[in-house]
């Protein structure tokens, strides 16, 4: 019984200290422009994911251009975020 | 005096990699070239030495009090893989550059026997945490030398005339066992 305890509340301190470090270290403007991308997957940029693409914008700001299905409403949110920067 | 045979003990004498044969798989598939061996060498120290230092202070303020050394392994493993998480977090944020040159080998660490043998004879051998830190580093050092050796071998080797049966792996071998007969003369110095 108490081995099952020990083993739980390490594992979640354990847990709970990666999920902290990793909220605060990581890019929070990497995880907006993630947000701001439809989210398809779909590669046409050339960075095989959303998430490559949104570390690609980290370097350069201007590769959101790249993105095929990035149209209408949410091209207009994304270019009104980067103004705001 | 007690703390420097340690040292020697476990750079040299019972080396991590030719005495105790653990963590082979590095040994061999990331000593083909000198700079790999070093890296892979270089964040096995960090992770070794960081978690031998926390599996101490757990094995005697945790384990032992509440009478489940039973749980020492994989408690072990637990803290090592979540240590490894943590290096790679605080690499990646502060020093790019050492990231990307680690790059694959940091998280195939959790995976490394070499680490998760070194913990559990330090923990075997009841050392306090003095020497705990100092086995560890020792035997660490003794992984990158014997991987750095073994690598610069390797490298020669490739431009050496070999028969065509022997290239690659088969000499990568035949040098190991050398080096492991080498390292068994160390045994009673």
């Amino acid at each position: 019984m108490i081995g099952i305890l020990i083993v739980t509340l390490l594992a979640f301190f354990l847990s709970l200290i990666i999920v902290i470090l990793d909220s605060k270290l990581q890019n929070k403007k990497e995880g907006k422009f993630l947000e701001l991308l439809p989210g398809y997957n779909c590669g046409a940029c050339g960075f095989g994911s959303c998430s490559g693409m949104a570390k690609k914008m980290c370097e350069d700001i201007n590769a959101y251009k790249k993105c095929k299905p990035l149209k209408g409403q949410n091209l207009e949110n994304m270019e009104d975020y980067i103004s705001k920067l | 005096m007690n703390l420097i045979s340690i040292l020697m003990l476990s750079i040299f004498t019972e080396n991590i990699v030719l005495t105790k044969f653990l963590g082979m798989c590095p040994f061999f598939g990331t000593s083909n070239k000198e700079k790999n061996a070093l890296s892979m060498g270089f964040s096995v120290m960090i992770v070794v030495v960081l978690s031998s230092l926390l599996t101490f202070l757990i094995y005697k303020y945790i384990l032992v009090p509440t009478n489940t050394v039973y749980l020492r392994t994989i408690i072990f493993i637990l803290v090592i893989s979540a240590i490894v998480q943590i290096v790679e977090i605080v690499l990646k944020k502060y020093y790019p550059i050492v990231y990307k040159n680690l790059g694959l080998y940091l998280p195939l660490i959790t995976t490394n026997c070499a680490v998760l043998g070194t913990v559990l004879l330090a923990s075997n051998s009841n050392y306090n945490l003095i020497e705990t830190l100092v086995f560890s580093i020792g035997s660490s050092i003794g992984f990158t030398l014997v991987i750095y050796v073994f690598a610069s071998i390797r490298e020669r080797l490739e431009h050496c005339q070999i028969p065509k049966n022997f290239k690659g792996y088969p000499i990568a071998l035949i040098t190991a066992f050398i080096m492991a007969l080498i390292f068994s003369r160390f045994i009673g110095v």
